[in-house]
């Protein structure tokens, strides 16, 4: 098992080399992309030009992989690296927080939903869910917004204090927990079919006992297979919600990048999305064998835990 | 067949859907046509009103009709969300059909590439193709597009693994159909209603990703309205004139809980009518 999870993290490399290769690739195919843009370094543009397509991909590699060296814009002094660093931090104590809160707050709702079938508890429950996890999050942040800024003045629509700061987690929470409650809704559905649900209950074990302690280890799995996607769709929120709230995350980073054309700095946050989603799927398969510990037995043989798992 | 759209009809949440929808595309396309006012038509004199009958939603700071742009944006997310929905379903059908049938070896890559391209949240492909084929043009269409293909062919994959090892095909293909017959003639009919819908879901995730890009001021260019650009808009003013705001996020949110019970419809009659699906 050891052996498996330092192979996946090995793998991260050249994953996120594969989405380096794929954006050189794409500017230097596209029209009406100058090769101005190809180089990522501004400094030393007079030995750039004279290099390949393929040594100005290893050169770029080498130094992201070795040095964490993503180069400069060409309007700016400091390196990215410093400005990335600070935006990164940021964005992730959001993300991991919201990830956190998702959990704590999805698995509970999707029990109760599946433990309340067919009643008016799961009807209201997975309609809020199904509708909460496909709307937009600027939407959520509007609603939340004009509740809490506007009618009850609780908090500042402009971030003042810690509360205001945590507004963004609670929103991004709402989002992730809704898909994780659908989730974790059909999974202990299932579970509650099983046969071996009914013969722990006939065995005079009391409601509480069988699912907390017998239907919810099968229900988890499910509902951590969606990690990934969960982190993914997190990501994307935040970079919504920083631009509804103006933080200064990686997510505004993106969009000015996007907004002054500076390459340099799209691509290098484009490597660090790539980055932190390779780890979500290393740690998607660490949950998923803690979960499923039938899984560690067949680690061995098996490329993929999620496929071969059904999902 | 006419069983099934029966139930459909019964259902009134799938019947209000659909019309409410139907109503809004209908005003986004005519409303303009009905109306002297031109979209990018700026008014000093008239900036920030209030709903008048002269300007039915109110004007924006630059004494813009809010009706009229509403009508326009509605035209333009409308358009990308059902064009890059109905290419997703396209191609996600063709592919997912290929890999259940021939299975193997295309199967096994195929599939490889979906995980790939699964694996990307939807919004960063958009935004980086947007950025790449040129901004402002509605180029990110083709990102929403790519990222909704793979749900659509793991959907469509298993159908097709399903049906073509049922027995009804197996006879047939011992009756020497060929395999373009048996896909014609079983494994389409059986899929479509279930692509049909996921093309739901995939419309409103289209929907969602273009107004998403339009409120990060990377979609559509400025002059042109688009319902995510207009709540970016009124969102500075959302303590003194929420209105500006909050019509574009209902329109969004009325659009998607719409296409959502649309879907839900469409299987329920499907379910009621008893088909293989």
């Amino acid at each position: 098992m050891f052996g498996y999870f330092c192979k996946r993290i090995l793998l991260i490399i050249p994953c996120v080399m594969a989405v380096i290769l794929l954006i050189f690739m794409l500017m230097a195919a596209l029209p009406g992309t100058d090769t101005e843009h190809m180089v990522p370094y501004a400094d030393d543009v007079p030995e750039q030009e004279s290099l390949s397509f393929l040594q100005q991909y290893g050169k770029y590699c080498w130094r992201v992989f070795t040095r964490l060296d993503f180069g400069r814009n060409r309007s700016s002094v400091l390196p990215l690296r410093e400005e990335l660093l600070v935006r990164t931090r940021i964005t992730l104590r959001v993300m991991g927080l919201s990830v956190l809160a998702t959990y704590l707050l999805g698995v509970p709702l999707g029990v109760y939903a599946a433990c309340r079938r067919g009643r008016w508890q799961d009807t209201l429950l997975t309609t809020i869910t199904t509708l909460l996890a496909s709307i937009p999050a600027f939407c959520i942040s509007l609603a939340l917004m004009l509740l809490f800024a506007v009618r009850l003045r609780w908090i500042h629509v402009i971030p003042q204090n810690s509360v205001d700061e945590a507004v963004p987690v609670v929103i991004l929470t709402v989002m992730g927990a809704a898909n994780v409650a659908k989730v974790t809704r059909a999974g202990m559905a299932e579970v509650l079919d099983k046969p071996f649900i009914l013969s722990l209950t006939s065995l005079g074990l009391s409601r509480r006992n069988v699912i907390l302690t017998h239907a919810l280890k099968n229900a988890l799995v499910p509902a951590f297979s969606v990690f990934s996607s969960v982190c993914a769709q997190l990501l994307c929120g935040s970079i919504v919600v920083e631009h509804f709230f103006t933080v200064r995350g990686l997510g505004s980073a993106m969009v000015a990048a996007i907004r002054s054309r500076a390459t340099t700095t799209l691509l290098a946050c484009a490597v660090v999305v790539a980055l932190i989603m390779s780890i979500c799927s290393v740690i998607t398969d660490l949950l998923f064998v803690t979960v499923n510990p039938s899984l560690r037995r067949t680690l061995r043989f098996s490329s993929n835990l999620r496929r071969r798992s059904g999902r | 067949m006419k069983r099934k759209s029966r139930a459909f009809f019964h259902n009134p949440a799938a019947v209000t859907a659909l019309l409410l929808l139907l109503g809004i595309i209908l005003f986004c396309i005519l409303y303009p046509f009905f109306t002297s006012v031109d979209y990018r038509e700026i008014n000093f004199s008239e900036r920030l009103q209030l709903p008048s009958p002269k300007h039915p939603l109110g004007t924006d700071e630059m004494g813009r009709d809010m009706m009229v742009r509403m009508a326009w944006g509605g035209r333009v997310t409308l358009s990308v969300a059902f064009l890059s929905g109905f290419i997703a379903a396209a191609a996600g059908t063709g592919i997912g059909v290929l890999c259940g049938y021939a299975g193997g070896r295309i199967d096994s890559v195929i599939m490889r590439g979906m995980d790939a391209i699964a694996s990307i949240p939807g919004l960063l492909l958009a935004i980086v193709f947007d950025y790449l084929l040129g901004m402002g043009r509605g180029n990110f269409l083709f990102g929403v597009a790519i990222a909704g293909i793979p749900p659509f062919v793991r959907l469509i994959r298993g159908a097709v693994l399903e049906i073509s090892g049922s027995a009804y095909v197996e006879a047939s293909r011992a009756l020497g159909a060929t395999p373009l017959h048996v896909v014609r003639k079983h494994v389409i009919h059986n899929v479509l209603p279930m692509a049909a819908i996921q093309a739901t879901t995939s419309v409103a995730d289209a929907l969602t990703t273009c107004t998403i890009l339009g409120y990060i001021g990377v979609g559509i260019n400025a002059p042109t309205p688009e319902w995510g650009a207009l709540f970016d808009n009124g969102k500075y003013l959302l303590r003194t004139l929420p209105h500006l705001s909050v019509i574009p996020a209902v329109m969004i949110v009325v659009c998607i809980i719409c296409l959502y019970l649309l879907g839900n419809g469409i299987r329920d009659s499907l379910s009621i009518g008893g088909g293989e699906v």
